[in-house]
């Protein structure tokens, strides 16, 4: 393998105040940022903002039957503010291994066909995506 | 009795005296499959010539020398299918390398055999949340085989399989091993690689072996275990041989029976087998002690936070941009991607994928997130505290015998309730096994498996595999 290819991007973080996940990068603001951030709902998740945050589109049948379950499931999870947590170190993975380095040295990997070989849209031994850049 | 319902360990005994040949035994697998899978949807593919060509060059010195494995659908095999369960890999995705235990199998001897049906991106407890199949309880086809390894354990169970491998994130080996009275194991955090399993909650998803002896699951242990350069959370850690105590027995070790998990909520004749074969184990010389894990009844909370937390970011991966479904006529890239998303997911997927975000989502993410990982702490202190007072512990595997299909369809959360014995065991690290222990009658002459579940220190798999053969 080569080096990787790095794409000279800028990512934009939402202001910090306002409920963010890391913002799409900004090559053509507009359409690849349709919605506004804003608060959200202090006492229910707001279903379709969340969906936005991952990217997932959902019909207005799908919230709806969302709502109320996704309501339950964490007005469930509020029973672990029962617990004092205060010095209790977070665990993130149960058997922690830190700093897991390898050989520095070549080896085989996957070929540029075995890559490409799943990709729904390709064109000169490229994958195909939809124009990222707007229009001038 | 049929090649087909025959253990490893009998397999191998007539493959190496010549008895049989490794195609005898697909030849065996493939018609029984022919016969009985139209109606208990186990499989969602096999290709049985890839498979003879296998055999035909399969080392029967080997240890797992001319044993057909199927393989959960969310285990990459080099140029099989790899649903996941699900409509977004359903087309346009065949496995394009091996994931290490499926090399490791193949090193072995055994013949990848089989892609077996599940709950989609291994998402549930039942496989009734896979959009590419339907799986039945080989013991009562008006019930669910468990999940989210249902195919795997029907399979076994039915004798469409010899022995297969599942993934168990928080039981989705060990609870459809219970229902469908076969033996699951999972292995502890780190022993095998995760390296080609398509990933859900990566701090908690371990492969393991669903096998039809306690023997047999210590055999394709043996197998997959060990470090893989390719994991950097599998353990650079000694693989003992599982096999060479397995007979031992149990004289003089202690067991912990944990007070929580024999509680409020058991049913009562699931609760009886158990602590029959509590009881047994206790007859054969261990001490049993009564433990406490106070944490247990945060448990769930805790896991429905951490996995779909981690579920969200993994799943982010599904763009429809290298495999899998691509939306057609997108008005741009981020309508491709959410249209993509939107038309390959099914519901309790994107449930977990809104859960997921919201969780970590700033402003949230303290009160829920980091609060779940702390509380992740406490129950990870509870089992080593248990853990200095006794060898394993015992408990139930599920609350109840398999229930009916369709029964929890519209409420995720009674269904994630279930998990309740399972999912400490994935927040721990520990390993843990689920071995038949009986069965109770339901309607129409039909028994419904209980299984009893033991759970071990971290890496104790070998200990744990002989209190299994006692308890087998």
């Amino acid at each position: 393998m080569i080096g990787e290819i790095r794409m000279p991007h800028a990512t934009k973080l939402n202001p910090p105040d306002k409920p963010t996940v890391q913002s799409f990068p900004t090559l053509a603001p507009g359409p690849l940022m349709p919605f506004t951030p804003r608060p959200m709902a202090t006492e229910h998740i707001d279903v379709r903002y969340v969906a936005d945050l991952a990217r997932l589109e959902l019909s207005d049948e799908e919230c709806a039957t969302f709502q109320p379950q996704l309501d339950s499931i964490l007005s469930y999870a509020e029973s672990l503010s029962r617990l004092n947590v205060e010095g209790i170190e977070p665990t993130a993975h149960a058997v922690p291994v830190y700093d897991v380095m390898r050989e520095d040295v070549p080896g085989t990997s996957l070929s540029q066909q075995a890559v490409l070989q799943n990709a729904p849209d390709q064109a000169q031994q490229q994958i195909r995506v939809p124009k990222v850049i707007a229009d001038a | 009795m049929s090649l087909a319902s025959s253990s490893i360990s009998e397999l191998r005994q007539k493959l190496t005296a010549g008895e049989i040949s490794p195609a005898d035994i697909l030849d065996d697998l493939a018609a029984a499959i022919a016969a009985r899978d139209p109606e208990v949807g186990a499989y969602l593919s096999h290709d049985l010539d890839a498979a003879k060509a296998a055999a035909a060059n399969a080392d029967l010195t080997l240890p797992l020398g001319g044993i057909p494995i199927g393989i959960k659908d969310n285990i990459n095999v080099l140029g099989q299918p790899c649903t996941c369960g699900s409509r977004y890999l359903e087309k346009g995705y065949t496995s394009p390398y091996d994931a290490t235990v499926t090399s490791r199998l193949k090193a072995t001897g055994a013949i990848p055999f089989g892609r077996l049906n599940m709950d989609e991106f291994a998402m549930g407890s039942s496989t009734e949340n896979s959009a590419v199949g339907r799986t039945l309880n080989p013991h009562d086809l008006s019930r669910i085989p468990g999940g989210s390894s249902g195919g795997s354990a029907a399979a076994v169970a039915a004798n469409l399989a010899i022995a297969t491998l599942g993934s168990d994130t928080g039981g989705s080996i060990r609870q459809p091993a219970s229902h469908c009275g076969v033996v699951g194991l999972k292995p502890s955090y780190g022993r095998v690689s995760r390296y080609g399993l398509v990933a859900f909650a990566s701090s908690l998803d371990q492969i393991g072996p669903l096998t039809r002896s306690v023997e047999d699951s210590a055999l394709v242990l043996q197998a997959i275990a060990g470090h893989d350069p390719r994991d950097s959370t599998s353990l650079n850690s000694e693989v003992p041989d599982f096999l060479s105590g397995i007979h031992e027995g149990v004289a003089g070790m202690k067991l912990g029976l944990p007070k929580e998990y024999f509680g409020e909520g058991i049913d009562p004749a699931v609760r009886e087998k158990v602590e029959a074969a509590t009881k047994k184990l206790e007859a054969a010389g261990a001490e049993l002690v009564e433990i406490s894990l106070p944490h247990t009844e945060y448990a769930v909370a805790t896991y429905y936070i951490i996995a779909p937390a981690e579920a969200s970011s993994n799943l982010s991966r599904f763009d429809g941009i290298r495999y899998g479904h691509r939306s057609s006529n997108p008005e741009d890239l981020l309508d491709l991607y959410r249209r993509s998303r939107e038309e390959g997911f099914g519901p309790e997927v994107k449930r977990r994928i809104i859960l997921g975000t919201y969780v970590l989502s700033s402003g949230y993410y303290d009160a829920y997130y980091s609060r779940a990982q702390k509380v992740r702490t406490l129950i990870r202190r509870d089992f080593e505290q248990a853990f200095e007072k006794v060898d394993a512990i015992l408990s139930p595997v599920t609350p109840a015998p398999a229930r009916k299909l369709g029964e929890n369809s519209d409420d995720p959360l009674t269904e994630y309730l279930s998990d309740i014995y399972t999912i400490a065991a994935n927040l721990a690290g520990i390993c843990a096994i689920s071995v038949p222990c009986g069965s109770i009658p339901a309607e129409g002459d039909k028994q419904l498996p209980v299984g009893l579940q033991i759970l071990g220190p971290h890496l104790g798999e070998a200990k744990l595999l002989r209190i299994a053969k006692s308890a087998e």
